[in-house]
């Protein structure tokens, strides 16, 4: 091809010297300081391997699961719940589209950490859904297990973390051609199988980056499952964060980081390879 | 014409997500309004002091201020820069890429602490003094995987026909990018930049450690929560969705009425 | 060096210049301009780290009218995030910090903080002793900071609920299951199991007191609502009646009693968990005399009463609490007899292992 050398450097050396620049470079620091240890508030370059063999204890490879565990359910929720909403969006809606695509992103304009507040007073013994409840007579005593435990932890990150996913799966959906959907009908096709053999597949490269837009936050995400996860909130990111606190165990709290990242960018490589669209193409 | 159930169902379920999704909002304008410092139901009384109490703070103006700032920049850098990357793994696919895109999309991965701290550590080592630069350096290398995946993931199965047919009548690489490439990635555009809007308007870690003598809204509004004075908070939230709801109506009957005139 | 905050996360043996060498950019470096902060040396200026609470409009307000000195605050919202960012190369922006006391000695020891002159701080003569000559705001003989504000953290309830209450024991008792709250982090919540099992010196706890106190907060989890992480969330918990007794803040008393709930506190008669606040300042501020300035201002009789009735916490002054009417100085959750009761906050002899045990307790 002509002009091969030329193209790729007007569209890839922007991008890659500003990720060069402010992430590279600096993250080169964090795995070096992962192999470093800290003795008395200083940190000492000799090469150790203790910070990643200390990861391999109960407590850490525990805590790795729960919070794998957790993403799970939160990406799949997001992705059955979201799913429909970017479909409508897409395919069915042509006056309003910017304005409800506009809805679905608005309540993410407030700081997280209110609307995390908020779900106190929603889920609470004495909140919203409670009141509302005993109020139609479907229970007597109020619910306790609604806030402080998982399912709150749950509701709440899928609330901050669906519309991540809603907007490239809109952007996917949109550009599938009408007339494979007509072909795929004149085929005989109900609707069911038209989603599923055409739709569905084309969609994928959508769905894929959707619900890495969904886990990987999920992942790292710790303030959220501290505020509403009562005794059973321990993620693997509040343990990070600790770790560059006044305890200065940066070596620690880089390797953590660094097989966090491995973890997500096994899922994230899974995720991209079975997202390319197939079937109808 | 026949009735498009499927159309209603997905209309009915799309309104129960949106309602999900602005519950939170609906209790924070609600305690907006609260007299008490103390959020629990039912309210203690109405009264709208602490709306005026906002409009008297010349520090949150500031920091609302340099927010907008820090989000503007991020959107603009980050989407060009992403788009341009994304059209570039497009086109040379292939094996040799796949490596290229796995590293366009690290800075995702990686916790924002760390993000944060690392930047942090960088500026100082070559002696970059922090402002609302180093803020937004930090902010595009966060939002930029997004904008990327996005703009893949809009590309793929992109008829590289239309392309090639452009190439032989002799457009230039440019041409092409900007009469045939942009107007296809629109939607992808659009949402990629709603997405580091959001992402950056709402980030409070990286900003933190990248900021020097600047607050931004987050920052207040963090540093205030930790210790209980809540109200207020709340009715920067409400007035924060009140504003931008207004200016996405304007927007969308702006286009409209463009779009009507032949 | 005047900077040698730089080197710290830099590991021994190599020097900042080979680094700067290594990464070729110690000719940019030399062509920067000096930074902004020696230039602006003779205004009267002050960038200020804090908590929102101090930096608040009224404080700049009032410092300006004052001192005609122009507070610049930027927030933090947790002390680790502090020493993060000044480790980071924060030293170079900021002229002075609000540390609670526990971190002087780590922030000291890591060169990130600067002392004070005594004799530049004539209101210390108006401070409650307790504070004026605690040992944990000096290093090495050197003043790193006289107290402007103090606190208990200590047992709150609904008076309603539990009655009278004066020992740790009611947030161990079966009878509150699932209405106690405890505070997400080590250092309070280790130190409240410890000061239960009768251990005097929480903060130098050997290994074995250490596992018994991870054994009783093992099996205090069932009985407990939520750990809470900010002193929002405590709060409302009391409120809405979502916990009965908790360990918390005593600042939260006075705006629960404002709200209608018949919030009592009590240090426990096995002791209670004491803070204090100073300014500090920051290592390199080429303003001390200002910043000296300015914390005396906060040791100011004025300042404390200012403070006590605008954010509701103890103000450190004798004078001003004098100036307070007594319901209010009850409800600020002080009893300035007793403070020899309170075990100040400390940095345990091996904080990563205190944390260990803290992650130990919520993972199981």
């Amino acid at each position: 091809m002509r002009a091969r050398v030329s193209t790729y450097l007007a569209f890839f050396a922007a991008p890659k010297l500003w990720l060069l620049v402010f992430f590279i470079l600096p993250m080169m620091a964090m795995l070096l300081y992962s192999f470093w240890r800290v003795i008395d508030y200083q940190i000492v370059a000799d090469f150790t391997l203790r910070n990643y063999q200390k990861i391999g204890g109960s407590l850490y490879v525990g805590v790795f699961l729960s919070t794998i565990k957790l993403s799970i359910y939160v990406t799949v929720l997001s992705l059955l719940i979201g799913y429909p909403v970017a479909y409508f969006l897409a395919r069915k809606v042509r006056r309003f589209k910017m304005t409800l695509l506009l809805l679905v992103i608005l309540p993410l304009w407030t700081s997280y950490l209110v609307r995390t507040y908020a779900w106190m007073l929603i889920l609470g013994t004495q909140g919203v859904v409670n009141q509302a409840l005993m109020g139609l007579g479907l229970i007597t005593q109020p619910q306790t297990w609604l806030l402080y435990s998982d399912f709150a932890v749950t509701i709440a990150l899928v609330h901050i973390y669906m519309p991540y996913l809603i907007l490239p799966l809109y952007a996917v959906l949109e550009k599938i051609d009408p007339s494979l959907l007509e072909a795929a009908w004149d085929l005989g096709g109900g609707r069911i199988r038209t989603f599923l053999s055409v739709i569905l597949p084309l969609s994928l490269p959508g769905i894929a980056s959707g619900c890495l837009f969904v886990f990987i936050p999920s992942m790292g995400a710790f303030v959220t499952p501290e505020l509403l996860g009562g005794t059973r909130s321990i993620m693997i990111g509040s343990i990070i964060a600790q770790q560059f606190g006044v305890a200065f165990e940066y070596p620690f709290g880089s390797a953590l980081a660094l097989v966090l990242m491995g973890i997500i960018f096994a899922t994230a490589a899974i995720c991209l390879r079975y997202g390319k669209p197939r079937g109808a193409v | 014409m026949r009735r498009d159930n499927v159309k209603i169902v997905l209309g009915i379920w799309t309104g129960l997500v949106l309602l999900f999704l602005f519950a939170p909002l609906i209790i924070v304008a609600i305690f907006s309004f609260n007299t008490s410092t103390i959020s629990r139901f039912p309210l203690s009384g109405y009264t709208l002091s602490w709306y005026a109490k906002l409009f008297g703070d010349g520090m949150l103006r500031e920091a609302l201020w340099n927010s907008l700032i820090i989000a503007f920049a991020t959107v603009v850098v980050s989407c060009s820069l992403g788009i341009l990357a994304a059209v570039g793994i497009h086109r040379h696919g292939g094996r040799f890429t796949s490596g290229l895109r796995a590293f366009s999309l690290t800075p995702m991965m990686v916790p924002r602490l760390v993000i944060g701290i690392a930047l942090l550590t960088f500026y100082n080592l070559i002696q970059i003094d922090l402002s609302l630069f180093t803020v937004i350096a930090g902010h595009i290398v966060m939002t930029m995987p997004y904008v990327i995946l996005i703009a893949l993931a809009r590309l793929v199965g992109f008829e590289k026909t239309l392309e090639e047919a452009a190439w032989d009548l002799g457009a230039s690489t440019f041409t092409i990018f900007r009469e045939i490439m942009v107007p296809f990635l629109k939607p992808a555009i659009i949402a990629a930049g709603l997405m580091s809007f959001t992402l950056s308007f709402d980030e409070v870690v990286v900003t933190f450690f990248t900021t020097g003598r600047e607050n931004t809204l987050p920052m207040m509004i963090w540093s205030k929560l930790r210790f209980g004075i809540t109200p207020e908070v709340n009715a920067i939230a409400t007035i924060t969705v009140l504003i931008s709801g207004l200016f996405a109506v304007i927007a969308e009957l702006t286009l409209r009425r463009a779009q009507e005139k032949p | 060096m005047e900077r040698e905050s730089i080197n710290l996360l830099l590991p021994r043996g190599i020097s900042r210049r080979k680094v700067m060498q290594l990464m070729g950019v110690s000719g940019l470096a030399a062509a920067m301009p000096a930074s902004l902060r020696s230039a602006m040396a003779q205004d009267k200026s002050l960038s200020y780290f804090t908590w929102s609470s101090w930096g608040e409009e009224p404080f700049v307000v009032k410092a300006k009218q004052k001192l005609s000195v122009e507070l610049k605050p930027t927030f933090y919202s947790s002390s680790d995030e502090m020493m993060a960012k000044l480790r980071g190369g924060g030293t170079k922006i900021y002229d002075m910090i609000v540390p609670v006391q526990n971190y002087i000695g780590p922030a000291a020891k890591a060169g990130l903080i600067e002392p004070l002159n005594p004799a530049s701080l004539p209101n210390t003569k108006d401070i409650f002793e307790q504070f004026a000559t605690s040992p944990q705001w000096r290093v090495d003989g050197k003043l790193y900071g006289i107290p402007f504000v103090w606190g208990a953290n200590a047992m709150a309830f609904n008076r309603k609920e539990t009655g009278e209450l004066d020992s740790l024991g009611a947030l161990f008792d079966p009878k509150y299951k699932g209405r106690i709250a405890m505070r997400d982090e080590p250092e309070d919540t280790l130190a409240v199991a410890a000061l239960q099992l009768g251990i005097k010196k929480p903060y130098s706890m050997e290994e074995k007191e250490l596992q018994e106190v991870k054994k009783l907060l093992i099996s205090q989890k069932p009985l407990v609502r939520a750990y809470w992480k900010n002193v929002a969330d405590v709060q409302n918990m009391l409120a809405s009646g979502e916990v009965v007794v908790a360990w918390a803040f005593l600042a939260i008393i006075a705006p629960l009693l404002k709200a209608g709930v018949d919030a009592g506190w009590v240090w426990p008669k096995e002791g209670a968990v004491g803070w204090s606040e100073a300014i500090t300042p920051v290592k390199g501020t080429g303003k001390i005399k200002l910043v000296e300035e300015y914390a005396n201002f906060t040791l100011s009789p004025e300042y404390g009463e200012f403070m006590a009735r605008t954010t509701r916490y103890a103000p450190a002054s004798k004078v001003a609490i004098s100036r307070l009417e007594s319901q209010l100085v009850k409800d600020l959750g002080i009893d300035i007899n007793n403070v020899g009761r309170l075990v100040f906050k400390d940095i345990p002899k091996d904080k990563s292992r205190w944390n260990e045990i803290w992650n130990e307790v919520k993972a199981a």
